[in-house]
C-alpha cells in the first residue's frame, strides 16, 4: 500500500508518494536524495541518522515516513542556511570535531537540538546531550570544545 | 512491502481496526522498527497510535498520578511531578537508550513489549504501580505484579489497548540502579528498583529472570531490617542466565551489592 505524505522538509513543503513501510531515513535518502543523513548501524544505535521532527531529534530509521505527516523535518542540509555553516558547524571545523565526517551531520543535528534546548550547558550535559551518537574517530573533546565555545560566544552576545 | 500502516484518529477508531483486522499496536516504534530492520517477523497490519493525544498526558489526582501509555522517556524525565514523587522512575527515563530514543520510546511501550531488562518496568513494580487496559467493551485494571506471564508475554488481549499506568502516591521513598556496559544506549545487565510504602519496602530485579522480578520473600526481609537474610533471599528469587549483557554469576553478585547499596540509600534517607 502507498500513501501520499504531506511534510515540510528544511522549509520547502513536500508532497510525495511513500510506501507504508518507508522509514524517514529511506524516505530522505533515496526520495528526496538528501544524503546528508546517512545510515549507520539502521537500529537507533548510533545517531548518524539524526534527524530534527517538529524541533525534536530522532533516529529518522526508526521513523516511520508516514508519521511524518504534516510535520516540519530539519536534516543537516537545513542546518546551514543560504550557504553559509552554522556556528556549531564552524566550530566543529576549527576544533577539528570532524575526521571521516560520517558521524558528523547527525552530531551537529544533535548539537542544534542541545543548545537549543540548554543554551549554556556544562560538559557533562553536552556529554550526556550527545550520548545518542557515536563517533569512531574524534574520542569527543573536540566536539565538547565546541559546543562550549558556540555557548558562550552566543552568551557573550546577549 | 512489510506491512500496512493504519492511522487511526481515535481510541475507538484503534480498537476498531485492531478487532477487524488484528494487527500490532506501534507506539515509538523503537523496539518494532529495530525488529524490522534485524529481518524479524513483523505483522503485517501494524497501528500506529501515534494520533492519540488522550494517552500522552501525565496527571494527578487527590491519591494518584496517571501517565498516558505514549508518555516518553523524555516527557517523564521533564516531568517535575514524576522527579519529585517516583525518583525512581524518574532516574530509570533518564537512562533510557540516548536523546533521540527517549524522544520516541514509550512507557507503554517499554511495559508491553515485556522484555526481561526494560528499564521502566522495574521502578513501576517497586512503586505497586497498575495498569489500565482499554477493550471495546469494557476496561480493567492489573496490577502490573500479575501482568507477566513468561518472557515476553503479557496478560493484555487480543483486543486490548494499554492506555495508562497507575502510580498511588504513597511511597516515600525510591531509588534505582542500572548497571550496563555502558552510560547511555545500553541494554541493562541487570537493574534494581527498591520503594518504601508505608513500613513496607519493596525490591524489583530487573534482567535476572524471563521477566522482571518483585522479590517478595528478599522484600520481607528487608522490611524486617534483616539484610542477611535478604542476601539470602535475593539468590532463591532470581534466575539470570548467561548471555551478552552479562553473566548468571556476575549477575547474582552485581544483584547483592545493588540491592545492599540502595538499601543503604534508603536508610539514610529515613
Amino acid at each position: 500500500m502507498s500513501l501520499i505524505l504531506n511534510c515540510i522538509v528544511n522549509g520547502e513543503k513536500i508532497s510525495r508518494e511513500i510506501q507504508d513501510d518507508e522509514t524517514l531515513l529511506f524516505f530522505l535518502r533515496e526520495d528526496l536524495h538528501l544524503t546528508g543523513t546517512k545510515e549507520g548501524c539502521g537500529e537507533g544505535d548510533c545517531g548518524a541518522c539524526t534527524v530534527l521532527v517538529d524541533g525534536m531529534s530522532v533516529n529518522s530509521c526508526l521513523y516511520l515516513a508516514a508519521i511524518a505527516e504534516g510535520k516540519t523535518i530539519t536534516t543537516i542540509e537545513g542546518i546551514a542556511k543560504d550557504g553559509e555553516l552554522s556556528e556549531i558547524q564552524e566550530a566543529f571545523i576549527r576544533h577539528g570535531a570532524i575526521q571521516c565526517g560520517f558521524c558528523s551531520p547527525g552530531m551537529i543535528v544533535s548539537s542544534e537540538y542541545l543548545l537549543s534546548q540548554n543554551p549554556n550547558p556544562t560538559p557533562e550535559e553536552i556529554r550526556r546531550g550527545l550520548s545518542g551518537n557515536l563517533c569512531r574517530c574524534t574520542g569527543y573533546q573536540q566536539m565538547v570544545d565546541a559546543i562550549m565555545e558556540v555557548a558562550k560566544n552566543r552568551a557573550s552576545r546577549k | 512491502m512489510q506491512f500496512h500502516l493504519h492511522c487511526p484518529d481515535t481510541i475507538e477508531e484503534a480498537l476498531r481496526v485492531r478487532r477487524e483486522k488484528g494487527g500490532a499496536w506501534l507506539a515509538g516504534g523503537t523496539v518494532l522498527l529495530v525488529n524490522k530492520h534485524q529481518g524479524k517477523p513483523i505483522n503485517p497490519e501494524l497501528i500506529s497510535l501515534d494520533k492519540l493525544n488522550e494517552l500522552k498526558q501525565i496527571r494527578e489526582t487527590e491519591n494518584e498520578v496517571i501517565i498516558g501509555a505514549l508518555v516518553t522517556f523524555d516527557e517523564l524525565e521533564k516531568s517535575e511531578v514524576i522527579r519529585s514523587r517516583f525518583p525512581a522512575l524518574w532516574k530509570a527515563a533518564c537512562q533510557v537508550g540516548g536523546p533521540q530514543i527517549r524522544h520516541r520510546a514509550t512507557i507503554g511501550g517499554n511495559i508491553a513489549v515485556a522484555s526481561p531488562a526494560s528499564d521502566g518496568v522495574t521502578p513501576l513494580m517497586a512503586l505497586d504501580a497498575s495498569l489500565r487496559l482499554i477493550g471495546p467493551e469494557e476496561n480493567r485494571i492489573v496490577k502490573l505484579t500479575e501482568f507477566y506471564t513468561g518472557k515476553f508475554k503479557t496478560d493484555i488481549k487480543s483486543d486490548e489497548l494499554l492506555a495508562e499506568v497507575i502510580i498511588s502516591k504513597n511511597s516515600t521513598w525510591s531509588g534505582f540502579v542500572k548497571v550496563g556496559k555502558r552510560s547511555a544506549l545500553a541494554v541493562s545487565c541487570l537493574n534494581a528498583s527498591m520503594a518504601k510504602i508505608g513500613d513496607k519496602i519493596r525490591l524489583t530485579i530487573g534482567s535476572a529472570a524471563p521477566e522482571v522480578r518483585y522479590c517478595v520473600r528478599t522484600s520481607d526481609a528487608l522490611t524486617e531490617g534483616d539484610l542477611t537474610k535478604a542476601c539470602q533471599m535475593l539468590q532463591t528469587e532470581i534466575s539470570p542466565i548467561d548471555d551478552r549483557w552479562g553473566t548468571a554469576d556476575y549477575r547474582r553478585k552485581v544483584a547483592q551489592n545493588v540491592m545492599t547499596s540502595l538499601y543503604h540509600e534508603l536508610e539514610e534517607n529515613e
